[in-house]
Parts: C-alpha cells; sequence; structure tokens
C-alpha cells in the first residue's frame, strides 16, 4: 500500500536538519520506498510504499521512527520526537454512562471503548483539515475527521459510534448468521454470513463491521452529542476476507488486515480522548474498557555476531550492531559460555539476545530478520559485491531445450517466424476444431470464456493465429513450440513440450520441413505412416513414426476446419512432439572415406501407371546393388525424373556397367510397379 | 639515344592498341617493364653518357614511361568493359536467403540464459501447472497468504492431492525453487529456471500468461555480497558496462532479507529523467531463502545458505532494448506486423 505522509506532519515527531529530498533519498535506500516528493505550498508531501509486513510504518509515527533510525546512519542528525500521552484516564462525571462490551469467543485480540459527552459537532480545525487533505483523505466533521486523524498519525484505525443511537449501550462482537445484513454508512447493502465478524447492540440490531466499516444506524450525523470512541485489534486474515469479498476496501480495511500492533491500538485510544477534548469539547462519561485477555509479548531472538556477518559477507563489531538494533527500539541483551542457562549455537562463546519493540513483534521472529535489520540499517549500498566461490554443479543441459533450441533456429533461418499464443484455449475454440471440452483441464476461475481451458494441441491457436494473419501477408509460415497439457487422474497433468508449424507454402514444403527437422535433430529410423487424426484432411497427410509411436503429422488441414474457421487459401499444418523424440535414439555420426573413383550420375524418366506412389519406387531403386543416392527432379502427370548417382567404392564404373545396373532397375521395377522407361521419341 | 628510345616507344604504342585482351596486355608491359625489358635496358646504359646528357634524357624516359603506363591502364580499362558486355545494376536488391523471426520472448531467454550459464547455473524448467505446496507452502507462504486468493492465482477444477493440495497455474518459477532442491539433493545448487507463469491479470500492462526467469544459489557461505556480484554481472553483460546496480528492502515471505533490485537507466546514465526514477530503473525482486525454505527442500538452514531472484522477462528484456511497447497485450497477439519487427 502507498500512503502520503506531509512533511510538516512528520517534522511533529521527527527532529532532523535533513530536507526532503534527503529524507526521501535515505528512506529509500534502507528503509521504506519514498516514490516521490511533491512540494505544495510551503510544504512537501512524501508518496511512501509500505510493504505488507511493515504496517508499524504505514503512519507518520512509523515513518519517523524509521527516519530517526535511518538519517544519522547518512551522517545526519535525526531525534524521535515520542509523543506524550496521558495515561491516567478517568470519567470526568459522577454519573458514567453504562457501556458493555462483549467478546466472548474473543473475536478480537483487544477491545478498547470509552464514551464521551457533549461533543459539538463541527468543521475540524484548520491544523486537522489541512494535514488530512494533504494525506489524500476527505474531511468530514471533527469528530470523524478525528478518527482519521488518529490512524494517519499512530498507525491504527479507529472508530466512533453515536452512543445514543446504540441505544442499549452494548457492543456484542459476534459472527454474523447466515442471511443476514448490514447497510454500511454510505447506504450500501450488503449480505454478511457465519464467515464474518460484526457487532451486535444486543438486540439483534447489527451496528457495525468491526476493522471495515461503520454502519448507517450507528454512525455520528450533525445531531451527534454523545460519543462512543472505539478501537479494536482485529482478526487480520478475517479482516481480508470480510473487506475483499464485500468489496469493502476502506483504509482501516488495509491496515487492519496487515494486523497492527495491539499495543499501538492504546496509543490511539490516549491520543484520540485528548484530541476529542481539545477539539470538541467532550468530556469523558465512563471508564476506559481495555478487553485484552492475552497480551501479546514481544519474543526474544538469539542470535550471533558471527551469523549476521556470515550473511552479510563482511565484518561488523558487535558494539555496530547493537548500536544499528537500539536505534531501531530493539531491546539487546548479551549473553555468554559463562552464564548459566545456555542454549548457545555450536562454536559461539556469545550470543547477543534481541528483543523487538511490541510494533515489530509480528514481523520480527526469527535470527534472519535481524540480519535484515542489520543489514538495512548498515545499507545494501554499502556492501561490496562479488561472485561466489565454491564448485560448480555440473549436470548437462537437459534434452528437450536442446532439441527446442535447435528448432527454432533452423525454422527461423528457413523464414519461418515464431509466435506465442496462451496456453489458454476457450470453449469455442475446442469445439470449432472438433475436439471435446472434457478432455481439457478446466480454470475455476478463469477471467474470461477465452482463457477457460488449457491447450491440449497447439493447432487450435495456430490456426487462430493463421487466420488473423492471413490478409496480411503473401506467404504465411508461424510456429510455436510450447507445452500441451494432458490431464492424469490424482497427478498433476503431463506437460508435453510440443512443435506446432503453419503454412500456406503447400504439403511438400511441410514435409520436407519436417523430415529436415528430424535429420538436424539426429531422429533416425523414423517411417511414413498414415495419418488418421481429425485436423488432418483425410488423403493430404501422413505422418512420421517410430516404434508404432507418432512423432509428427503433417499435411493438409481438415476441411472441415477450413470451413469452420472459414479459411480462404491453403492451409498445411504439422505437429512434432517434442517428448517423444527426445527419448529416442540419436542417429550418430560416422565417418566413411571419401570414395577415391567419380560417381556417375544420370536421370532417368519413368512412366507410372496410375496411383503409383513415388516413394516405393525411389525406395526400391535405393535397395538396388551401388546406388548412393536418388533424388527427384520433376514430376509431372504419369512421369516422373529421377537422379540417380551410381557409385562403386573400388573402381570407375565403366557406361557398360552402369547399362547393367540400370537394367537390373528397370526390370524390378517393371516387374514390381510395372514402371516402365520413357523412351525419346 | 633518343632515336632508339623514341622507336621503342612508337612500337610499344603499336603493340599496345593491338593488343585485344589482359593476357597480352600483361607481357607487353612485362617486355617493357620487366627486370630485363626494353625500357630497363635503355635505364642500364645511362651512365655511358656523358654528364650533360644525361638529366635531358633520363627526363625522356621518365615520360616515356608514364606515357606507356598510362596507355597500358586505359586499354585495360577498355578490354573489361568489353568482355563484361552484361550490364548489372548493383541497386537491385539482392537475393536474400529466407529469414523468418523468434519472438522476442524467445531471444530475451537465449540471451538470459546464456548468460548465467557462464557462471555456473544449470537451465531449467517445471511444472506450469503445479500443487498448492510447491507454489505457496514450500516457500512459506502459509494458507492466510493474499498470494493465494483466487483473483491472485488461477486454480485447476480438479480433486486436490492430499498432501499438496489444489492444482495452480504457477503464478511464478519461485514454485521450482523447492523442486530444484528436490532434483539436486544437496548443494552445491545454481539454476536457472525460465518458464510460463500466470496470473489473473489482463489489461494494457498485464497479461494472464508470462514469463519469469528465476535464479537460485544454495551453497556454503553463500552472503548478500555474492547476490549484489552476480546481479552486477548481469547487468554489465546483459544492458551494458556502465550499468550499475542497487538493492533496497522489500518484502516477500520467500526471502530474508527481501530486496528490490533498481539498475541506472540506460537513457539518461542514471542522471534521471522522464524514463526512470531520478536514474534508476526497477528490475525485480531477490533476497536471501528463507530458511523454512531451504528445510521444506530437505537442507539445512544451518550449514547452507543461499539466495534467489525472479524476474520478469518481457520487461527486463523491453528495459533493455529501450522498446516501448504501449499495450503488453501485443507481445501474445501474434499480428506479423508486430512479430516482423524483431
Amino acid at each position: 500500500m502507498n500512503i502520503l505522509v506531509p512533511d510538516s506532519w512528520l517534522r511533529q515527531y521527527l527532529e532532523t536538519p535533513a530536507t526532503p529530498s534527503q529524507i526521501k533519498d535515505s528512506l529509500s535506500l534502507c528503509g521504506p520506498s519514498v516514490e516521490r516528493v511533491e512540494k505544495k505550498g510551503d510544504d512537501y508531501i512524501y508518496e511512501i510504499e509500505i510493504t505488507s509486513n511493515r504496517v508499524d510504518m504505514a503512519s507518520v509515527l512509523g515513518i519517523a521512527r524509521e527516519a530517526a533510525a535511518i538519517l544519522p546512519k547518512f551522517g545526519i542528525p535525526a531525534k524521535l520526537k515520542t509523543p506524550k500521552l496521558n495515561e491516567n484516564i478517568n470519567s470526568e462525571s459522577s454519573e458514567t454512562l453504562p457501556l458493555e462490551v462483549i467478546d466472548e469467543n474473543k473475536l478480537c485480540y483487544r477491545v478498547l471503548a470509552i464514551v464521551i459527552n457533549n461533543v459539538k459537532v463541527s468543521k475540524s480545525p484548520d491544523l486537522i483539515r489541512d494535514r488530512l487533505e494533504k494525506s489524500g483523505l476527505r474531511c468530514l466533521n471533527n469528530l470523524i475527521d478525528i478518527t482519521n486523524y488518529v490512524m494517519l498519525e499512530l498507525g491504527h484505525p479507529t472508530h466512533v459510534f453515536d452512543y445514543d443511537r446504540i441505544k442499549t449501550g452494548k457492543l456484542i462482537i459476534r459472527k454474523a448468521k447466515k442471511d443476514e445484513e448490514i447497510v454500511t454508512f454510505d447506504g450500501k447493502h450488503c449480505p454478511v454470513d457465519e464467515r464474518d465478524v460484526v457487532i451486535d447492540d444486543g438486540t439483534g440490531r447489527l451496528i457495525d463491521l468491526p476493522g471495515i466499516m461503520g454502519t448507517e444506524n450507528s454512525v455520528v450525523t450533525d445531531q451527534t452529542h454523545r460519543i462512543v470512541f472505539f478501537i479494536e485489534s482485529n482478526n487480520a486474515v478475517n479482516i481480508r476476507r470480510t473487506s475483499m469479498r464485500l468489496s469493502l476496501r476502506t483504509l482501516a480495511a488495509t491496515i487492519n488486515e496487515k494486523r497492527p500492533d495491539p499495543e499501538t491500538a492504546k496509543m490511539a485510544m490516549l491520543r484520540g480522548i485528548e484530541l476529542f477534548k481539545k477539539f470538541t469539547g467532550g468530556k469523558i462519561n465512563s471508564n476506559l474498557i481495555d478487553l485484552y485477555p492475552s497480551p501479546s509479548q514481544p519474543k526474544q531472538i538469539k542470535v550471533s555476531t558471527l551469523f549476521i556477518n556470515e550473511r552479510l559477507g563482511i565484518e561488523l563489531t558487535k558494539s555496530e550492531i547493537v548500536s544499528i538494533l537500539e536505534s531501531l527500539s530493539f531491546q539487546v541483551s548479551e549473553q555468554t559460555k559463562s552464564g548459566s542457562d545456555l542454549d548457545l549455537p555450536k562454536g559461539l562463546t556469545s550470543a547477543i539476545n534481541v528483543t523487538p519493540p511490541s510494533f515489530r513483534q509480528f514481523d520480527v521472529a526469527i535470527p534472519e530478520d535481524i540480519v535484515e535489520e542489520v543489514a538495512r540499517i548498515y545499507g545494501y549500498h554499502n556492501l561490496p559485491g562479488q561472485l561466489m566461490e565454491g564448485k560448480i554443479p555440473v549436470f548437462s543441459q537437459s534434452k528437450d531445450l536442446i532439441i527446442e533450441d535447435m528448432i527454432k533456429k533452423a525454422l527461423k533461418f528457413w523464414g519461418y517466424t515464431e509466435v506465442y499464443n496462451y496456453s489458454f484455449i476457450s470453449k469455442e475454440l475446442i469445439v470449432k476444431t472438433g475436439m471435446r471440452t472434457d478432455n481439457h483441464l478446466k480454470l475455476s476461475n478463469p477471467l474470461t470464456s477465452e482463457i477457460e481451458y488449457m491447450r491440449l494441441s497447439l493447432i487450435p491457436s495456430l490456426i487462430e493465429t493463421f487466420r488473423k494473419n492471413i490478409n496480411l501477408k503473401k506467404q504465411l509460415q508461424f510456429f510455436e513450440l510450447a507445452k500441451v497439457y494432458v490431464p492424469q487422474i490424482t497427478e498433476l497433468p503431463k506437460e508435453s513440450s510440443m512443435l506446432g508449424i503453419i503454412t500456406n507454402r503447400g504439403f511438400y514444403e511441410i514435409k520436407g520441413v519436417i523430415d529436415a527437422l528430424l535429420k538436424e535433430i539426429g531422429v533416425a529410423g523414423y517411417k511414413l505412416s498414415d495419418n488418421l487424426d481429425n485436423f488432418w484432411h483425410p488423403t493430404q497427410s501422413a505422418s512420421f513414426n517410430s516404434n508404432n509411436q507418432t512423432i509428427a503429422r503433417f499435411g493438409r488441414i481438415h476441411p472441415d476446419l477450413v470451413n469452420n474457421f472459414i479459411l480462404n487459401g491453403d492451409c498445411f499444418l504439422a505437429e512434432l512432439n517434442i517428448d517423444s523424440i527426445k527419448e529416442m535414439p540419436v542417429r550418430t555420426k560416422k565417418y566413411s572415406p571419401i570414395p577415391l573413383y567419380p560417381p556417375a550420375i544420370e536421370d532417368l524418366t519413368l512412366y507410372l501407371p496410375l496411383k503409383t506412389k513415388i516413394g516405393d519406387i525411389i525406395a526400391e531403386i535405393k535397395r538396388q546393388k551401388l546406388i548412393t543416392k536418388v533424388e527427384l527432379v520433376d514430376n509431372y502427370k504419369n512421369s516422373v525424373t529421377l537422379r540417380i548417382t551410381y557409385q562403386d567404392p573400388n573402381r570407375n564404373l565403366t557406361s557398360q556397367n552402369i547399362r547393367k545396373l540400370r537394367l537390373g532397375i528397370l526390370s524390378e521395377l517393371l516387374g514390381k510397379f510395372k514402371v516402365s522407361l520413357k523412351t525419346k521419341n | 639515344m633518343e632515336e632508339t628510345l623514341l622507336k621503342l616507344v612508337d612500337k610499344s604504342k603499336k603493340e599496345i592498341s593491338a593488343a585485344s585482351t589482359i593476357a597480352t596486355l600483361n607481357s607487353i608491359f612485362l617486355n617493357i617493364f620487366g627486370q630485363s625489358g626494353t625500357l630497363m635496358k635503355i635505364t642500364k646504359e645511362l651512365k655511358h653518357l656523358s654528364e650533360e646528357e644525361k638529366p635531358k634524357i633520363g627526363a625522356l624516359i621518365n615520360r616515356y614511361k608514364k606515357e606507356l603506363e598510362n596507355a597500358i591502364k586505359k586499354k585495360k580499362a577498355r578490354i573489361i568493359e568489353q568482355e563484361t558486355k552484361v550490364d548489372i545494376d548493383v541497386t537491385i536488391p539482392g537475393i536474400r536467403p529466407p529469414l523468418g523471426h523468434l519472438h522476442l520472448v524467445t531471444q530475451a531467454i537465449l540471451q538470459i540464459s546464456r548468460i548465467f550459464e557462464k557462471i555456473g547455473f544449470t537451465r531449467v524448467r517445471y511444472p506450469e501447472i503445479d500443487w498448492e505446496w510447491y507454489s505457496f507452502e514450500s516457500l512459506n507462504m502459509t494458507k492466510d497468504s493474499p498470494a493465494r486468493d483466487d483473483f491472485e492465482t488461477f486454480f485447476i477444477e480438479a480433486d486436490p492431492h492430499p498432501k499438496f493440495g489444489k492444482m495452480v497455474l504457477s503464478p511464478h518459477t519461485s514454485s521450482g525453487q523447492v523442486r530444484e532442491m528436490e532434483r539436486v539433493g544437496s548443494p552445491p545448487i545454481r539454476m536457472i529456471n525460465i518458464a510460463k507463469c500466470y496470473r489473473p491479470n489482463w489489461d494494457i500492462s498485464h497479461t494472464p500468461m508470462f514469463h519469469q526467469f528465476e535464479g537460485l544459489v544454495i551453497d556454503k557461505s553463500i552472503n548478500i555480497t555474492h547476490l549484489k556480484g552476480t546481479f552486477d554481472y548481469f547487468a554489465r553483460v546483459f544492458f551494458g558496462p556502465k550499468r550499475k546496480i542497487r538493492l533496497r528492502p522489500f518484502h516477500f515471505q520467500f526471502t530474508e532479507p527481501s530486496f528490490e533490485v533498481d539498475i541506472t537507466c540506460g537513457v539518461c546514465d542514471g542522471k534521471g529523467c522522464k524514463l526512470c526514477k531520478e536514474g534508476w530503473l526497477e528490475l525485480g525482486g531477490s533476497g536471501m531463502v528463507h530458511p523454512n525454505v531451504l528445510k521444506a527442500g530437505k537442507i539445512d538452514p544451518n550449514i547452507y545458505t543461499g539466495y534467489a531472484f525472479g524476474w520478469g522477462i518481457e520487461r527486463t528484456y523491453m528495459m533493455k532494448e529501450g522498446l516501448k511497447i504501449e499495450d503488453l497485450r501485443l507481445l501474445y497477439s501474434n499480428d506479423t506486423r508486430f512479430l516482423d519487427q524483431f
């Protein structure tokens, strides 16, 4: 949370010659981050970020405390001026007004309440108005303004009821019941239930949502002349839940959900009484009620100089450490081995016992917390930096990452552009691609229906990408590498790494890309097979398999999907499962001597009967003796031109030899495929 | 002498004008200017002349020498012009090999992992869909932690694990900290975990999916100076040699102490400008690993200490390049007009 603190108010509690900009810089380096200082008239306003563990700093006094500890480290004198409050609170009237606070189930850690009579509602004095406005709050009347003023000054939210509107003089703190409702002071109706803490006046009437917001039926009005000044130390978790659920994000709630110190609650009570008496003319008309069944005690933490220095990486003396801790109001006592009750860490002869002040009791609990306090006040900026020594853990890079990097680079240099789609998928897209939603993992709190499920395939989002870009570019070539999430019973889903490619360039382009990628990765021994998957065209697609496992699918998109996505123009897809290829044996690189004799190369143009598969012809030729390479040169209607490389490692091939080899090939082809050589006319 | 010289020059000039190939010209050049070439021979005879004639003939030789050289040069140029009759227009664009684009997140990941791998970090990746225990409890975040609210974390509709709680989309790469401790067993650990993360925020400066890189170092006597040294190294290599970092106090449940890391602004060199906060830009969070996190990873916090950091890939990369992408959602919209710019 961010707070605004006027410089003039800060200096009421801090005596220092430091300029606002010095205060800003030094606080930011060693304490709360001051994000901005703004000049306003003669004053300056600090905007300060308060981390959730340091609610003690969310006040003028809290910032003054930090500044008093930090500024001297920058050579600027600074002294905290602690507020002096009158602890002697007695009824100023012989007749006290009845007031009873009941918290049977100890829903609050502490409750403080007092009745003040004779208050006069009016505009607050200028000083209060000025300070509240500079702190970003709206002024209402002196009664409400004082509660806000105390909260900003000391850091504990406070509340004021109209005593006469409570009627019974009773405040019963209890859990709400199902179907109950409160109406906030600004008229908002909020349903509350067993999860919420409310205040009942003993008649069943709900008169407050403690720690969060007052209600319409009990707040002060222009006619108010008797008040209950009320402060409670709440259960922070409950405050957060209720305030979030009911969307009542008041400043009081944002402070109370961070567990402010119950001791500070007492201070706030005394300060409030002082201000009510001074600025409203009120007189105390009851005893001070203080329900505090089990006062919390800050825990002592044992820590050694060695422990601190080991974590800082520098050598501070014990007195340097002690002086830093004392500047933050920590109590420090020394303990040595000669003492009686010794449970010092191993190898240590002395330790210091550190007790945080009450306002730090919840965030300082372990020795590492003490390290943080010492280190930040010493100044992180004063610590040197160095790379660590020690052994370097040796692990070989995981194979899927290596394969992915390889694929990305290859595809980029083959003209493909990488996309990143969300890992989510909408129901609409699932249905459009002919899949079933119940196979997908579902989010229980999606932001929108677009991101309701987790992807089972990269294809649907890639088709969307393709469709969105279809009019932007002539040649579309996209790919994505990402995980898909396959649900498993009682286990985390299987996250498989997949590659998806989409292009309008053609079937042989996409087949060639997959083939070349597998070669580049070093995958050996995969075979062409059918592709019966739903996304693909039934006859213009295929897959590569290895050991009965599909490692890649590719081909034209299924005509149904073309319709569903209204794609005009060709669309070809490929999908490769990285996880399955990473398990496969890698083709090891072998050396064979460079042939001593030159190869003979010739083109053969063949007539093919209808439906002959050229792949089968090429495979058949490759099986023949002394054939080292068969390449497709041309393919037109029912003829194909193949470039054959003959090579004998042991001798030169004569035209006689080649003729013999060629005849062997042709007779095989004729026998098996009825394929014959096209003769020149 | 003068006459011989004149004859020679005449003869040579005729030869030059008759030559039709570069090779002939080259041999004519050698015949005249070579070690035993005609002109050299005459030059050698200079010493037999009278002192009076010497300078006169010498000057003449020099003049003819230049004349012949020029004649050869001009002829050569003419022959070249004739030989290459096909005109080349060098302003016509060359034939480029096909070139696609890597997404800028990939570019960032490649650069960042390379930098950390050089100082012994191992790149890993952990589940994007994980149990609450790894995402929160193991990181010292109790059931009440605000980060576990359903407006801070995405949950999956699935039966909870009896020990590890509900299934979530990992809201940070920190979920990999204890997984790495479990994988390695005992320190030293130097991990760089780069993965997708998810949080329910979707507006101009948030996308529900984003990327983080998480560093984790655990060993004996690791201290704050090592964390600082590592950031100094990263800042210098990734952002440039002039950049400096600083730590400021911050708060995270899983580190103690915790820091916010700032880097000097690259635009103003730390002097302060519109783009930065008085010379500094926020890089991300970090801290010394909380003893409870080490314990969750079965590592003894009395023996080992460590540091960790987890920063956004997108943000860090944009800070480096000074990219001002006004709407972060563009990163994942996959418009070719955007992608082709990187």
